[in-house]
């Protein structure tokens, strides 16, 4: 095959990077350069300081600690919801009479917004007149107790991404050929066997999907610390995201919020490119 | 093909765009360099971050604006929703230097007076109403009103809404146990939460009080010391910036955390916050302490299930004299270099400091009215007939003095988590009365000084 | 007979789980029906006796609820179609062609998921502003036309196709456009649902930015409604739930409609080689 220099490919390209270059890459950069500014409440940038800012917020502890409860949150939520996700995708496989039926209750959390679906939790989440504690019995208070806030937010997390994974690998789990699992099964291959050698790496594409999206959304996760928990109880449900959106949108110092900004980026980047090493290995392209 | 068929798709929506684009143009003439020639109107924008139910209120009360003044003058006000505190999408617009869709009028809060106290824009309230024709003068309104959005005695914003702290409590259960007056000091409200907390097997049925303070709370506990006293310095940045707090000099922290020690230790305080509302409706909670907007939720939780009643924020001595801090949203006017919005925004905000809208924003809201004259209308008497608790809220702003105010605090919000954190922790016994002393000022310091490092005065 | 009863047995069991997996809707929808006092009561309750309109009356009087969904409706709507147009033909390029600066120019999309949205809205309020877009469907839209993660989703879909299959295209004479209009995107269609789908949610959900660039609360979208309920003072759960139910329901319904087109898979065999 002839390896001939063709415009070809960018032209392909070019609507998705102008896109981006407009009202993502050029907005991103202005932040860079203005967390390397003090930057006052009105935006106006008053003197450069370089790196300053940035050793200013890791010096914070509140900023210290949101870095560790996200990674927290990550670890949590991330691998639960993406398992949960194979897994409903697998009990749901074959097709039955009432398939669609549990198929769409499956997957519905993912039509949920999460402001929506953040108010349903609290008051689920209430200690004297939400269900969760009544019908569990457990006495906890879920969302006052640094103990267990995190977790509690995580749960939600954990529930919305499960539909939508569950959908997903639905799919791959489905356009698995029947000849291939036909021969497996001829050769006298239990579920567990069909899962290890089959399933999983049939679906693995899809999978590294969820895993690699989830993990670079979940990094970024603000939206139900914003709605339920503001960050409390002391500290301990804010994430990197929302101790910037803390910074700028309650403080109005962006100065702070900028380098929490780009740090955030960095760590998510970290993060997604240590999954892509995970790609070469485990992931099966046909 | 699929392509045309996409191609198609985004030919059709680019139509439909465009054609919304002059759609809304229709519908709201409003891109606003073409209004005055529209037969004459006015149209201002203004901006309030009021919402539940209380959001068709302020929708009604504009609506009667435009149909009486607003015809009469040509002037018609369009409000739009700006999830609070309402600054955020100001800040965005005067980041972007977008004058044009600046508000001609917006609703802020005390705390977020630090955003709007420098802006050039901004339009000093006071000198319109010492115009010779405004019907609204500044001796009209309610004193402590009329300070909450002043700076060194000029008022930039005029007072929209105005509540106070109270305690509310459950009178059944006060007869229940024997308490013939409500607390009148913290003292005597921690040996009330003693009679009233009911325990059973080791868990708490009923809690005495169920309050989490923060830096709001606080004020009111420190301002009203003596005669009156400051959370910081410059009269808590009325006068001038603030840049230090003074609680911890001036021992009026000290004297707070030693009295509320004893409301901790009777270990029938609940400090977490659930939902505050619904749980003393239902009767868990014998007092709690909360705005007096909160007085007509009550009323419908409640209903006749039990008897309560109102009484003043309990002092931290007896000799105490400063009251409780007013609190409530204030209307700024913003200078769009258009004197004709101008001019209509001052028509709309005299019409919602005047008396009978004041009456009418009180009977549907659980605000007390900002302009004396509402309280001298027989419908206002009759209204405070059924409505006996709001007397309470009265009494305790007219004995309150002017000066006590919401602080303006730079960095707001951390100061007010530094507040309510350590003193949850000093309900729950993780830390002294010594060390929540320590940890309120220095994390206060420390909120200080991130803000001016981030807005150096110049 | 065994079988059938066994069969019966597992689809009730996944059903059950289906209904726990949606009990938060369901407690809403509940809720949404009650009366303020009942909501909140020691004894939680499950279903109500009464069937309390008024909630839901308050929320659609309350606000302009009727307008939000149809606006919510536009921007998901266009924006969900330019992002299966634009994000299929960036993956078509990642997917199979070989160029130079590709890795970089996969890892700068990439990168764009990991950028917070907001710090972003300032200056694209000011680029949008710029463009005199304010206040428009097309202003709304603006920063949904492309999504990562849909480049992402279709590079792995692409992925799974034998380059062997372009080969014998280009053999046949078939070019790459034509490639792209006749076997790769008509084979693409659950996928395309699915991306079309999990947009049309994700536009749909967003708060912040519709927000920001409207000043008019006529071209609001849906899930303003619902957070103009949430009052400081004191929360009305009943108005509130049913303003979530309102928000969820056309996105549920779009749902349990393409739900067949979406699992319904499209065997792959012949692409196999």
């Amino acid at each position: 095959m002839k390896k001939k220099w063709s415009i070809e490919p960018y032209l392909w390209l070019l609507p998705a990077m102008v896109l981006f270059a407009v009202f993502t890459f050029y907005p991103f950069l202005r932040t860079c350069y203005m967390s390397l500014h003090i930057v006052n409440t009105m935006g106006e940038i008053k003197r450069f300081v370089g790196l300053e800012n940035y050793f200013y917020i890791l010096k914070d502890k509140n900023f210290i600690q949101s870095i560790i409860n996200t990674f927290v949150y990550v670890i949590i939520s991330v691998p639960i919801a993406n398992i949960l996700g194979l897994i409903l995708a697998l009990l749901a496989n074959k097709k039955r009479k009432l398939s669609r039926i549990y198929e769409v209750l499956f997957s519905l959390p993912m039509a949920m917004s999460m402001s929506v679906s953040a108010i349903i939790f609290q008051l689920m989440y209430n200690p004297s007149f939400g269900v969760i504690n009544y019908i569990t019995g457990l006495d906890i208070n879920w969302l006052n107790d640094e103990r267990y806030a995190m977790l509690a937010i995580s749960i939600i997390s954990i529930w919305m991404s499960a539909g939508y994974g569950f959908l997903f690998m639905l799919s791959a789990v489905r356009n698995i050929p029947e000849e291939i699992i036909e021969s497996a099964e001829l050769e006298g291959a239990g579920p567990l066997q069909k899962c290890r050698y089959i399933y999983i790496p049939l679906t693995s594409s899809t999978m590294f999907f969820l895993i690699c999206t989830s993990l670079a959304s979940s990094m970024m996760m603000t939206a139900l610390v914003n709605v339920l928990t503001e960050g409390g109880p002391f500290g301990s449900t804010q994430t990197i995201i929302y101790y910037m959106y803390n910074q700028f949108a309650v403080g109005g110092n962006y100065t702070n919020a900028f380098p929490a900004a780009v740090i955030g980026f960095l760590l998510s980047a970290a993060v997604m490119g240590i999954s892509f090493l995970f790609e070469k290995r485990g992931v099966y392209y046909q | 093909m699929k392509k045309t068929k996409l191609f198609a798709a985004a030919l059709c929506t680019a139509m439909v765009l465009s054609g919304c684009q002059s759609q809304t143009e229709d519908i709201e003439s409003t891109e606003t360099g073409a209004l005055e020639s529209d037969n004459g109107v006015v149209e201002i924008e203004f901006w309030h971050s009021i919402s539940g139910d209380l959001a068709s209120k302020l929708e009604e009360m504009t609506d009667n604006f435009n149909n009486t003044i607003g015809k009469e003058k040509n002037i018609k006000v369009n409000t739009v929703f700006q999830d609070w505190p309402g600054t955020d999408k100001l800040v965005t617009v005067m980041q972007a230097g977008d004058i044009e869709n600046h508000p001609d009028v917006i609703q802020i809060y005390g705390e977020n007076m630090n955003i709007v106290r420098d802006y050039d824009r901004m339009v000093w309230v006071e000198d319109y109403m010492n115009r010779e024709d405004s019907t609204v003068k500044k001796e009209d309104l309610v004193p402590n009103a009329a300070n909450a959005f002043a700076i060194d005695g000029k008022m930039m914003g005029a007072p929209l809404t105005l509540s106070t702290l109270l305690l509310y409590y459950n009178q059944d259960m006060f007869d229940e146990a024997g308490i013939t007056d409500p607390p009148a000091t913290i003292g005597q409200l921690a040996d009330d939460v003693e009679k009233l907390t009911k325990e059973e097997n080791g868990e708490i049925q009923v809690y005495g009080l169920n309050v989490r303070p923060d830096s709001y709370e606080l004020n009111s506990w420190i301002g009203g010391q003596g005669e009156i006293s400051y959370f910081g310095n410059n009269e808590s940045g009325h006068k001038a910036p603030m840049t230090e707090v003074t609680i911890g000099t001036d021992g009026t922290l000290d004297r707070f955390l030693t009295e509320w020690e004893k409301v901790i230790q009777t270990g029938g305080l609940k400090y977490q916050l659930d939902n505050m509302n619904e749980e003393f409706a239902a009767g868990q909670h014998a007092m709690v302490i909360m705005s007096s907007a909160r007085i007509q939720i009550i009323k419908d939780l409640v209903g006749d299930k039990f008897n309560w009643n109102v009484v003043a924020l309990p002092k931290v001595s007896e000799s105490d004299k400063g009251g409780a801090s007013v609190s409530g949203g204030g209307l700024f006017m913003i200078d769009k270099d258009n004197p004709e919005k101008l001019e209509a925004a001052w028509e709309f905000v005299q019409y919602c400091l005047s008396p009978e809208t004041q009456l009418f924003w009180s009977q549907n809201t659980g605000y007390i009215p900002v302009n004396e004259k509402t309280y001298e209308m027989p419908e206002m008497q009759e209204f405070l007939e059924q409505s006996p608790w709001l007397n309470t809220a009265i009494e305790q702003v007219r004995n309150s003095d002017p000066r006590l105010q919401e602080p303006y605090y730079p960095n707001a919000g951390q100061i007010k988590t530094v507040v309510q954190e350590a003193l949850m922790k000093f309900a729950d016994g993780s830390l002294n009365k010594e060390q929540t002393e320590e940890e309120i000022l220095s994390g206060c310091e420390a909120a200080i000084a991130d803000y001016y490092r981030a807005n150096p005065l110049e | 007979m065994k079988r059938d009863i066994k069969d019966s047995v597992y689809q009730l069991a996944m059903i059950l789980i289906g209904i726990v997996m949606v009990f938060p809707i369901l407690y809403a929808l509940s809720l949404s029906f009650m009366r303020p006092d009942s909501i909140l009561s020691s004894q939680p309750k499950l279903i109500s006796k009464d069937f309390y309109f008024q909630n839901y009356v308050k929320e659609v009087t309350t606000t302009l609820l009727g307008r939000y969904t149809v606006n919510s409706f536009i921007v998901a709507g266009i924006s969900s179609l330019f992002r299966l147009l634009i994000a299929s033909m960036a993956a078509f390029a990642f997917a199979f062609f070989e160029f130079p600066l590709k890795k970089v120019l996969f890892a700068l999309t990439l990168s764009t998921l990991m950028i917070p949205p907001d710090v972003l809205v300032v200056t694209n309020y000011i680029t949008v502003s710029n463009m005199g877009l304010l206040n428009t469907y097309a202003g709304m839209c603006t920063v949904y036309l492309v999504s990562a993660m849909n480049i992402f989703l279709f590079r792995q879909h692409f992925l799974s196709f034998s380059k062997d299959l372009k080969e014998a295209a280009h053999i046949d004479g078939c070019g790459n456009v034509r490639f792209y209009t006749r076997i790769l995107i008509p084979t693409s269609k659950p996928i395309m649902v699915t991306v079309f789908i999990s947009s049309f949610i994700s536009v749909w959900n967003q708060y912040l930015w519709p927000m920001v660039i409207t000043n008019r609360d006529e071209m609001r979208t849906v899930q303003v409604g619902v957070a103009m309920l949430k009052f400081p003072e004191g929360t009305a759960y009943g108005p509130l739930m049913a303003g979530a139910v309102i928000a969820l329901l056309p996105t549920v319904l779009l749902f349990i409609l393409f739900q067949k087109k979406i699992v319904g898979g499209m065997l792959t065999g012949s692409v196999k080689g």
